[in-house]
């Protein structure tokens, strides 16, 4: 009973085109059907090469199509939410972008949370097997490599942010930054105990970072074997930075099994064990699943936060916080300009790293998973996406991905690294030091 | 749940069917049409303006409690400065790592976020910890007879503290447990007439004396809480002139006892104490012989919003220093109990003679008694008369070598982002029982405290002297730098007056600023909670308005009790109007 016709004005779209009505291909929706249009959405390539090209740095252009990249997802988004939100949704309509929420929920908001937390856990292993007697240059950088991974993924649902990230705080409780170095330092200093361990200034993926990498690179094994080289850090040795590491993993790695949890309703019973041993919350004021939440937008009775399904979707779009505008705005006027634009090289937030803009295309790549309701590139049949080409609204598509696609090229064009590029335009000297000094 | 949406399901599933064996491909999902919208309109009780609850300038179509206003958004390049205004709100300080220097030698939070989770209002705690995100708790700690708050600890006491120095307050120690009413003092049941029940907690709060490190230790005290509320819109209730408040607190005068600290009732007007000044800038001086007036915080301590309580917690809560606040958020009993204890000497003689510590500038010549004096110096400036003193060793000694925590700049940025703080629009205006809940929360009398609308009035505010000195730097008018909101109506559902509800473990003083209503009902939406009161001692609407009629004495006791013998749907209905203005 498939019916294929070619969608005229699909300008873009290289693959093929059709209205699938059949069964046989629909694994996840057994009890709704929709009569969509398929089409191939506009994506980013997978990797980019680095621009390291000396001349390159104190051209402000390439920083400039950044910043313009992410202020038109912005709109384009702003666009798309506005379309939707207007609208006198049919019966079917409404019955179909539910099946968006539903679908996004389990085919990009629980994935990622679970591969942030399969990563982190696997850094968490990494770490633990570790003794600085024995420890191997091989194996910091395997413990790194977890760390990109892992960073990856929380990258990847910054899109998200709303729901369980939100009402659990965990943005500041895992990724604040700056480390609090001289706080970290009179830790080493005192030894520590459970409640030092409630500032948030000294956990999270920035204090493993410090501990992991110097300059861009894994740590010296000798630095590790021995005491570090830092300023005001010479007389910590590796043992202690790792001791910490490892301590502040296994915190990092509940809250990533919390996010999981508070998404799927803790199917997995062993990480579901492990966030209630911790005291963590996982469930909305009315005790739902956040995916539960969000699905159930606008249905009387049943504790939805998302007075109408309109509400739900503006908040994964649009809404000022802890959605896909959300991220792009910040990434766009906060991330890069505050030290591009505004010239203070203190606001790059992965200094020893250097992972800046693999971290702000990533942030990027989560809006167009979300945009396609899925984490391969591909549209899902039940996405914002489909729902746009459905509806015949193509342009729609065209507009968001256009954008998004931009926007990372536009980022992984800016010279690498971030911080070196932010301090020539700028003319500040290039060093990993903590006094930045702002040039104005 | 599940049935409803399979049932919905089932019917889309028909039509996709019909879709299928179509061959109109017109079918399927078909096209978009456009919706009649209410919103912006007139509808029923409400007007057009009451979508718009901060004004023209001052709204928010999103829902959101962090989006700019219109003000900021239509002056080009001020959105720029309220985007890096924000970050200075949403994340964490350290000592000394630039961009967000601050805490230290002793603090309250490490961020503004901390106890304004999404921006929203602080969440209940059952414990208190400094580091917990959501704990928008301040302890009030304060001798009972007087109403005074205790010396020895800061009036916004600090349970943080950088090593070696031991927090003035020892959070363990603290303890927080909370009752449930068994019995109205008014007399009024814990059962509304038809039956359906409410339930009534609140926070009795315990700190011993050994929780405190100071010399001496307090004694005869009592712990309260106050949370926060939520931050946006505060720049309008800044834009209504004085007069206009006047006016409203003079036309309940009549009717109502007013705070004597702020009221001279025999001559019908504020009292001097009313308006707002500050030792350390002009403030005194706005309007001729006097301040602007006081009308922030539950006790209305501040007015002036580049003074008022945002300004002034960067600065005493995450102990942000700026060029107008050269001294520490400090006392002397603490001072003078960190300098008399051997664990801070010997720890400061340990790490403490690099110039790039920053205990360096404890260290003095390095004996016990050179650092058990300068402890005491430096900690012991508690006001702007010890400027010299704050900026000889914290500012201008190493390691600070004269950056400042928070330039001029950044505090401008801050500013333009505090007072640009959009009110989101009301919702479901159209809805009947919404219309119906308006009628009644007018006919029951909430609406004489929680008054509807406002109008401001020309906005020439008070600017400050980081703003005007950044302004200066770029060759600017200060005047004309920060988002303004003149002629606004607006709709914050307060009459910025203090009223007594007599509740039990009340608020210190008793009298607390009606709280402005608008955006509230967002709250759970955006902050995953929707604790209300001074204490968060509500759960839920209907006990925040149940708390007004726990005595016969409340000030408004009488529209309680008439909230109380409504039918059901009638409650209902003032719940929902409060959710959605």
């Amino acid at each position: 009973m498939k019916k294929i016709f070619i969608l005229s004005g699909a300008l873009m779209m290289s693959a093929l085109t059709f209205t699938s009505c059949n069964n046989d291909d629909d694994k996840n929706n057994d009890e709704t059907e929709f009569s969509v249009t398929e089409t191939t959405p506009v994506v980013d390539e997978d990797n980019y090469s680095l621009n390291t090209t000396a001349a390159n740095y104190s051209v402000k252009t390439f920083g400039e199509s950044a910043v313009d990249g992410c202020a038109d997802v912005v709109s384009e988004l702003e666009a798309a939410n506005a379309i939707i939100g207007s609208a006198k949704l049919t019966e079917a309509q409404e019955a179909y972008l539910r099946e968006v929420l539903k679908n996004l929920v389990n085919e990009v908001i629980v994935p990622t949370y679970t591969k942030l937390a399969d990563n982190t856990e696997a850094l968490e292993k990494t770490l633990n097997g570790l003794t600085t007697s024995t420890i191997t240059q091989a194996q910091i950088d395997e413990a790194c490599k977890d760390f990109k991974a892992a960073r990856m993924y929380w990258e990847q649902s910054e899109a998200f942010l709303g729901g369980a990230a939100s009402d659990f705080d965990i943005d500041p409780t895992i990724d604040s930054w700056p480390l609090n170095r001289s706080l970290l330092l009179s830790y080493f200093n005192n030894g520590m105990n459970d409640e030092m361990l409630d500032d948030a200034t000294i956990l999270g993926f920035h204090a493993l970072e410090f501990i992991l990498f110097r300059d861009g690179q894994p740590r010296k094994v000798a630095e590790l074997k021995g005491n570090d080289t830092y300023k005001n850090f010479e007389n910590i040795s590796g043992e202690k930075e790792l001791a910490y590491a490892q301590t502040i993993c296994t915190l990092l790695k509940q809250r990533t099994f919390q996010l999981q949890c508070a998404w799927d309703g803790g199917k997995n019973a062993s990480r579901m064990a492990v966030v209630q041993a911790a005291g963590l919350d996982y469930q909305t004021e009315k005790g739902l699943s956040y995916g539960d939440n969000l699905v159930n937008a606008g249905i009387s009775g049943s504790g939805s936060s998302f007075p109408t399904l309109k509400d739900a979707i503006a908040q994964i779009l649009s809404d000022d916080e802890g959605s896909c505008v959300a991220i792009a705005n910040e990434v766009g006027t906060a991330k890069i300009a505050n030290p591009f634009s505004a010239g203070d090289v203190s606001y790059v937030e992965s200094p020893y790293s250097y992972n800046s803009i693999t971290d702000f295309r990533d942030n990027i790549r989560s809006i167009r998973n979300v945009w396609l309701g899925s984490t391969n590139k591909k549209a899902n049949k039940y996405s914002f996406h489909t729902f746009f080409a459905s509806v015949k609204k193509d342009a729609v598509n065209q507009s968001v991905e256009g954008a998004y696609v931009s926007a990372i090229e536009g980022i992984s064009n800016m010279p690498s690294p971030f911080v070196k590029y932010c301090s020539t335009i700028w003319n500040i000297a290039f060093e990993d030091d903590e006094d930045w000094e702002t040039e104005e | 749940m599940t049935n409803t949406f399979k049932t919905f399901a089932a019917i889309a599933a028909a039509t996709m069917i019909t879709a299928c064996t179509s061959s109109d491909d017109a079918k399927g999902l078909g096209e978009l049409e456009t919706e009649e919208q209410a919103f912006g309109k007139a509808t029923g009780n409400f007007t057009a303006e009451e979508w718009f609850p901060g004004g023209q300038l001052g709204t928010t179509e999103k829902a959101s409690y962090s989006a700019p206003t219109p003000a900021v958004q239509n002056i080009a390049g001020m959105e720029e400065d309220f985007n890096t205004g924000e970050d200075f709100f949403e994340h964490l300080y350290t000592f000394e790592q630039a961009p967000r220097r601050g805490l230290g030698p002793a603090w309250v939070r490490n961020g503004c976020i901390t106890c304004h989770p999404s921006y929203g209002h602080g969440k209940r705690q059952t414990e208190y910890r400094a580091n917990t995100v959501g704990n928008g708790y301040l302890l009030v700690i304060y001798h009972p007879e007087t109403n005074a708050y205790i010396s020895e600890v800061t009036g916004m006491p600090q349970t943080q503290a950088m090593a070696p120095f031991k927090a003035p307050i020892d959070e363990n120690q603290i303890q927080i447990e909370w009752k449930t009413v068994t019995e109205m003092e008014s007399g009024l049941a814990l059962t509304f007439p038809d039956g359906e029940a409410y339930s009534l907690i609140y926070p009795e709060v315990r700190i011993p004396q050994s929780a405190f490190n100071t010399n001496p230790k307090p004694t005869d005290y009592e712990v309260r809480l106050e949370s926060t509320i939520g931050v946006y819109g505060t720049a309008l209730l800044d834009a209504i002139d004085d007069e206009e408040i006047e006016k409203q607190w003079a036309s309940e005068a009549r009717f109502t006892e007013l705070n004597p600290a702020m009221w001279d009732k025999e001559a019908n007007t504020f009292k001097a104490a009313a308006y707002y000044s500050a030792p350390y800038n002009d403030t005194g001086s706005h309007h001729g012989s006097h301040g602007p007036l006081k009308r922030f915080t539950y006790a209305m301590t501040r007015g002036s919003l580049q003074d008022g309580a945002g300004s002034n917690a960067i600065w005493n809560i995450t102990n942000v220093t700026r060029s107008d606040r050269h001294w520490l958020y400090t006392t002397t009993a603490w001072a003078k109990a960190q300098s008399e204890d051997p664990e801070v000497i010997s720890y400061i003689k340990q790490h403490g003679s690099s110039p790039a510590s920053i205990l360096y500038p404890y260290y003095a010549d390095g004996t016990d008694e050179g650092i058990a004096n300068r402890v005491f110096e430096v900690l012991n400036t508690p006001s702007v008369a010890y400027k010299d003193t704050f900026e000889k060793y914290l500012l201008n000694g190493a390691p600070y070598n004269g950056v400042e925590e928070m330039s001029d700049k950044q505090y401008y940025q801050f500013m333009v982002w505090h007072r640009g703080l959009a009110v989101p629009a009301a919702r479901n205006l159209n809805d009947a029982d919404v219309q119906r809940g308006k009628e009644l929360f007018k006919e029951i009398g909430c609406a004489n405290c929680h008054r509807p609308s406002w109008t401001t009035g020309s906005d020439d505010m008070w600017i400050d002297a980081s703003t005007k000195a950044y302004a200066k730097s770029i060759g600017k008018n200060a005047s004309s730098m920060l988002p303004k909101y003149a002629n606004q109506t607006i709709w914050p559902y307060t009459d910025l007056v203090q009223h007594r509800l007599f509740m039990a473990n009340d608020i210190r003083t008793g009298w607390c600023r009606t709280t402005p209503l608008w955006g509230r009902g967002l709250s759970r939406r955006l902050t995953g909670a929707d604790d209300r009161l001074h204490d968060c001692r509500a759960r839920t609407v209907v006990e925040a308005i149940m708390w007004h009629g726990y005595s016969k004495q409340s000030q408004a006791y009488r529209p309680t009790e008439k909230f109380y013998n409504l039918p059901k749907t009638d409650r209902d209905a003032i719940v929902k109007f409060i959710e959605s203005i």
